[in-house]
């Protein structure tokens, strides 16, 4: 491989069709290109609706490209695949393996403890259930969570509190790429700068990262390019 | 933390040797038609016409020509309004009704090995014996309607032990520490294994339908409409159940559900049937956030 890229989106475009509103079309983003190395962290700014989110989204799959590819170099695949277009049992293998997305809002299984949700990843893959619960309650401690509140259940959590455990379950697994849309809105600064902390040791083992944060003091500390979004269409810087 | 770039566990070698997109069930062209049916019957159906009684001999089309496939260690979900096929669809799975037409094929390394000795062979052409012999080998359900998955009028360990010896078990004592290991994981208590589960809650009910179901160690579990009707704490236990025992279990499982809410913590993948056709499928967060077809907006939409 000549360029080592992880994930490259090439004239990406999504246009929501609306057939409750007669077919309506709402335009999400256009003609985005941007590549992102490995150990590289890239930001999106903007102001709200330019499309980020859904830029995002779409490097998920949670939403369907319209146009144009997303090439991720995937490890479990070995080689170079189009996230848009591959089955969606590969691009759930991508997920649990390589992929990690924190977003806004922490949706769980009501009434399983806060260690448990963030053990879950490593027990699913064959990590023993003593040992990654270990791990996932000193991530919890590093992330300021009352010790207390570890076997409780988020449900009745703050809602920084809660953000804490949705960062904590996709962290915890180490994945290649980090997918992140605003995950430190609801935290307070000493948080944010933990979670920065974390953020930047994943880094240094290697993890990219796409992220979105609206506090442009984070945002310098985070990225290493930003990326302006404008209704849907980018302006590089 | 350690500095190492990646978990060394996250990479699980048996779904590595299999492949990315092998799957261990295909079904294939599924139809289902209660009534004479006619050659037009799967013309006049169907989303665009919607409905589901053929115009020209009154027959009801439960399933129009699906195909679905099933891989390792997965929850598919199947949503969709009453009487879009559902039902009928994991009852088919179940052998508990003959197919119209369509094709099931096992995975023949997996699956299929100790169970039948021809591979790559439609299931549902087989006799019944082999048949009921997959079932009580591969195969686990749960009814919406407890009533449909219990007998009443025996013991909630009867109704275990039933499913038990119909698989070969005839050892009493062994099958009295099976139902009561089972009833222990589905956190039935165990000290109410002689009584009927007419006695029992609605949720109670569901949990030893798990049990029975799990008994024989399925491949592949059904789970229709599971949590519908039970109030909020015991629906939140079930679900937890259901989720834990796909992890612990590796079991590929079809959840049923018109609940999103239920499907969207659940399944990985979704498939949306209306008039019992599947209109979108997709993974799960894909078609709860940008559903593409008309109906699946318009159920997303309605979302409480």
């Amino acid at each position: 491989m000549e360029n080592h890229y992880l994930l490259r989106l090439e004239h990406a475009a999504k246009t929501f069709v609306l057939h409750g509103l007669g077919g309506k079309k709402i335009m999400g983003f256009r003609d985005i290109n941007f590549t992102v190395r490995r150990g590289e962290s890239v930001g999106l700014a903007g102001p709200s609706g330019s499309g980020k989110s859904s830029i995002i989204k779409s490097i998920y799959r949670t939403y369907l490209l319209s146009h144009g590819h997303i090439w991720y170099d995937s490890k479990y695949y070995d080689g170079i695949v189009d996230i848009s277009k591959i089955p969606e049992r590969a691009v759930h293998l991508i997920r649990t393996n390589e992929i990690g997305y924190i977003s806004q809002f922490l949706r769980v299984i009501p009434r399983v403890a806060a260690v448990e949700i963030v053990a879950e990843p490593l027990i699913r893959n064959g990590v023993p259930e003593v040992e990654a619960k270990k791990v996932s309650s000193d991530l919890l401690k590093r992330l300021l969570l009352p010790e207390n509140l570890h076997d409780a259940y988020p449900s009745t959590f703050s809602g920084g509190e809660q953000q804490k455990i949705n960062i904590a379950k996709t962290i915890v697994w180490r994945p290649r790429l980090l997918l992140l849309d605003e995950p430190t809105a609801s935290l307070d600064t000493h948080s944010v700068s933990i979670v920065m902390g974390l953020l930047k040791e994943l880094k240094e083992g290697g993890t990219a990262m796409v992220g979105i944060f609206h506090d442009a003091q984070i945002m310098n500390d985070f990225a290493d390019t930003v990326y302006n979004i404008d209704r849907g269409f980018y302006v590089e810087q | 933390m350690t500095n190492n770039i990646y978990n060394p566990y996250l990479i699980r070698e048996d779904e590595k040797l299999k492949g990315l997109t092998e799957p261990y069930v295909s079904i294939q062209n599924l139809t289902k038609i209660f009534g004479p049916s006619c050659p037009m019957c799967i013309e006049q159906t169907g989303p665009e016409h919607e409905t589901n009684k053929c115009c020209t001999c009154g027959s009801i089309v439960a399933l129009r020509k699906i195909s679905i496939e099933l891989y390792p260690n997965e929850i598919l979900g199947i949503i969709g309004e009453s009487g879009s096929g559902k039902s009928t669809l994991v009852r088919l799975l179940h052998f508990d009704m003959d197919v119209t037409y369509g094709e099931m094929y096992l995975d023949p390394l997996i699956l299929c090995q100790e169970v039948i000795d021809h591979t790559k062979k439609d299931i549902f052409t087989l006799s019944a014996f082999e048949k009921r012999k997959i079932r009580n080998k591969l195969i686990g359900i749960v009814y919406q309607n407890p009533y449909m998955g219990l007998k009443m009028d025996i013991s909630c360990g009867g109704n275990i032990a039933e499913k038990l010896i119909e698989y070969g078990w005839r050892n009493v004592n062994a099958i009295r520490t099976r139902a009561m290991e089972l009833l222990n994981r589905t956190e039935v208590p165990i000290d109410r294994i002689d009584h009927s589960p007419k006695t029992f809650s609605g949720g109670m009910q569901q949990r030893v339908q798990i049990a029975k179901a799990l008994s024989t160690n399925p491949k592949i579990l059904l789970l229709d409409e599971v949590t519908t009707g039970l109030d909020l704490s015991v629906q939140a236990k079930v679900l937890d159940l259901i989720k834990k025992i796909q992890e612990k279990l590796k079991i590929t499982m079809i959840v049923v559900s018109h609940d999103l809410g239920v499907i969207r913590l659940l399944a990985t993948r979704t498939v949306v049937m209306k008039y019992g056709t599947i209109v979108e499928a997709g993974l799960t967060d894909q078609i709860l956030e940008d559903p593409q077809h008309p109906y699946t907006q318009l159920l997303v939409n309605s979302q409480l």
